[in-house]
């Protein structure tokens, strides 16, 4: 499913500031597989997430997800295939707080070439699947921290990619809300989500089924 | 999707940034109110202007004696009518009456009754008053100015004026000019023609000068030239020529203006790129969310364009409406004076609603074009950047 190979990331390149922030990294993640990115703060696993998710372009080395080469993507491209193919899930929610869990899902349908009830099909499909579509009408702003992290999958799920990326999932979280998110997680794993994890909670270790690789100054400890 | 949710979000983004978008709202509305009541002023000024002046003859031929004007002789007029392109030839009688407790002038006018039906000129002074009750009477129509001056003197119902021979000529007041005449008509006074030979003291064979009408402008340098050959001791004073200095004097204000204005539009231009320059972290953060959920560049700045574009539309909206009302309901206090000044007497132009599409145009895009950049270009370099260093 996901195919990288030999990838480095270089901050900026050229000048005596220049950080090496990924050194040839090789990673395949199957299809439906669980993969947690283990490392601690600065080494390197958001910089691998973003690179991934096209947010960001590798120094070299390329990165294939499904059949399509990411790596060097046009802004428009990109673009489309965040929206088409991949789900984020961050640390902080990131949620706009002022409008409703229903309205933070549609965001990424916007601008989706889909018809008005297509769109409707798929959030509800998002909200039920993040167990938060009973408050659908509420302001983010109100929620818990546990139901902001819900909306979030739900909004990374409301356009049903093949691929979930999470940054710190859990940082936010306490351990009971963790719990119940890696429950979730593990319930799209077995709906054929692949799912990469970048986080330095031990609670992933202890799941069933998950790869852990661990990510250490910006390369894979072997 | 249908569009409501983009317009939800869009006004969910103009109410996150309120404090902002109010600021920037203010000072846009105050440049576009300056800017438009300007050039709405101008226009005005400009349209009543050189519509009084179409009403001019194209030529007026005044008679000089040792390099001063003298009356003309009004037998010149029937040499004047044979040139050929000339369509009509006429007298006009006019001098400027020394009011000494004001330490004003008059600008007394001798009219023929007959030749106000025929004269655009003296058509727009008397439209509308009663020409027969003041031929009747036998009495003046005054401008407005004139008017104020005679009544902080009492002379309400009359006033006695002072013929060359030492003897005083009463003439009572039959009407004011209406208001829209201001700008020909401000120190006028209006008399028939015979009252207005004897004050002046212009004998009956003469005129104050001899206008003479010429409609095709392809004969106008033509007539011109044979005006000089027949009287060498003549001044020839064209309506272009009229036109040309109207104009300078205008483009001059304006020219002045709009100096100014630059600078502030420039001072406007720093003032928003410095706003949009320091995007704080919730809108970066906000642009970093949408780049991650599957937005493209563009569809992100078409969003914050559409967001500011409705800030900027509403301050131009209200900068429109605000200026209008000032122009032309409270008659542009203070801007007026810096256009009309005064000479003689101090004139109350009623200024009247005329707009040029032209002109919001040119407003609009002297006040969008930099707006938009000044918002766009912060944005922009935002939407490149990163996202995941703006969401931590």
């Amino acid at each position: 499913m996901i195919r990288l190979e030999h990838v480095c990331k270089t901050f900026h390149e050229g000048t005596p500031e220049a950080f090496e922030a990924l050194r040839d990294i090789s990673l395949h993640v199957a299809a439906s597989e669980m993969v947690i990115l283990k490392g601690i703060s600065g080494s390197g696993k958001s910089t691998l997430l973003s690179i991934i998710g096209a947010l960001s372009k590798p120094s070299s080395g390329s990165v294939i997800v499904g059949n399509q080469s990411v790596a060097k993507l046009s802004d428009l491209h990109a673009s489309h295939y965040r929206r088409d193919t991949l789900g984020f899930i961050f640390q902080s929610f990131n949620l706009f707080e002022e409008l409703s869990v229903e309205d933070n899902v549609a965001l990424p349908l916007i601008h989706a070439p889909i018809t008005h009830d297509e769109a409707a099909t798929r959030i509800n499909a998002a909200l039920e699947r993040a167990h938060i579509a009973h408050k659908r009408k509420v302001r983010a702003a109100l929620l818990s921290g546990g139901e902001k992290q819900r909306c979030a999958i739900a909004r990374a799920l409301a356009s049903d990619p093949k691929v979930l990326l999470c940054d710190e999932p859990t940082a936010n979280l306490d351990s009971q809300n963790a719990r119940a998110f890696c429950d979730n997680l593990l319930e799209l794993r077995a709906l054929g989500k692949t799912i990469i994890v970048a986080t330095h909670d031990p609670i992933f270790e202890t799941l069933e089924g998950v790869r852990v690789v661990p990510i250490v100054s910006g390369r894979i400890d072997s | 999707m249908p569009a409501k949710r983009l317009i939800d979000l869009l006004f969910l983004l103009l109410y996150r940034h309120r404090r902002k978008h109010m600021g920037v709202f203010l000072l846009s509305t105050l440049i576009v109110f300056v800017l438009l009541s300007f050039m709405l002023t101008a226009q005005s000024l400009h349209h009543t202007l050189f519509s009084a002046l179409e009403q001019q003859p194209d030529f007026i031929v005044q008679k000089v004696r040792g390099g001063r004007s003298v009356d003309t002789p009004t037998a010149w007029m029937e040499e004047f009518a044979r040139i050929h392109g000339v369509e009509r030839v006429a007298p006009r009688l006019f001098g400027r009456y020394f009011y000494e407790p004001n330490e004003t002038h008059f600008t007394l006018i001798g009219i023929d009754p007959f030749e106000a039906q025929s004269s655009k000129f003296l058509e727009t002074l008397v439209a509308g008053l009663d020409l027969k009750c003041f031929i009747a009477e036998d009495g003046m129509l005054i401008g407005e100015g004139v008017k104020a001056v005679l009544d902080h003197h009492h002379f309400f119902d009359y006033y006695v004026f002072r013929a060359p021979d030492r003897s005083k000529i009463e003439v009572p007041i039959m009407g004011t000019l209406p208001r829209e005449a201001a700008v020909l008509g401000n120190d006028a006074v209006l008399l028939s023609a015979e009252r207005a030979r004897t004050i002046l003291g212009i004998a009956h064979d003469h005129a104050t000068d001899i206008a003479l009408f010429v409609p095709n402008p392809l004969e106008r340098d033509t007539v011109r030239d044979k005006l000089i050959m027949a009287h060498f001791d003549t001044r020839i004073i064209a309506k272009s020529e009229l036109e040309k200095l109207y104009e300078r004097l205008y483009n001059y204000k304006g020219a002045l203006f709009l100096s100014l204005f630059t600078a502030v539009l420039l001072s406007f231009m720093m003032i928003l790129y410095a706003r949009y320059q320091g995007l704080h972290g919730s809108e970066r953060r906000e642009i970093a969310i949408l780049r991650a959920v599957g937005w493209s560049i563009k569809e992100v700045l078409s969003l914050k364009l559409l967001e500011n574009a409705l800030v900027a539309f509403g301050a131009f909206a209200l900068g429109f409406v605000l200026s209008y009302m000032y122009v032309f309901f409270l008659q542009a206090p203070l801007l007026r004076e810096v256009f009309m000044g005064f000479e003689n007497l101090r004139v109350h132009l009623w200024l009247q609603p005329h707009l040029e599409g032209a002109t919001l145009i040119t407003v609009a895009l002297l006040y969008f074009t930099p707006f938009m950049a000044a918002v766009l270009i912060p944005v922009w370099r935002a939407a490149i950047t990163e996202p995941l260093e703006a969401m931590r």
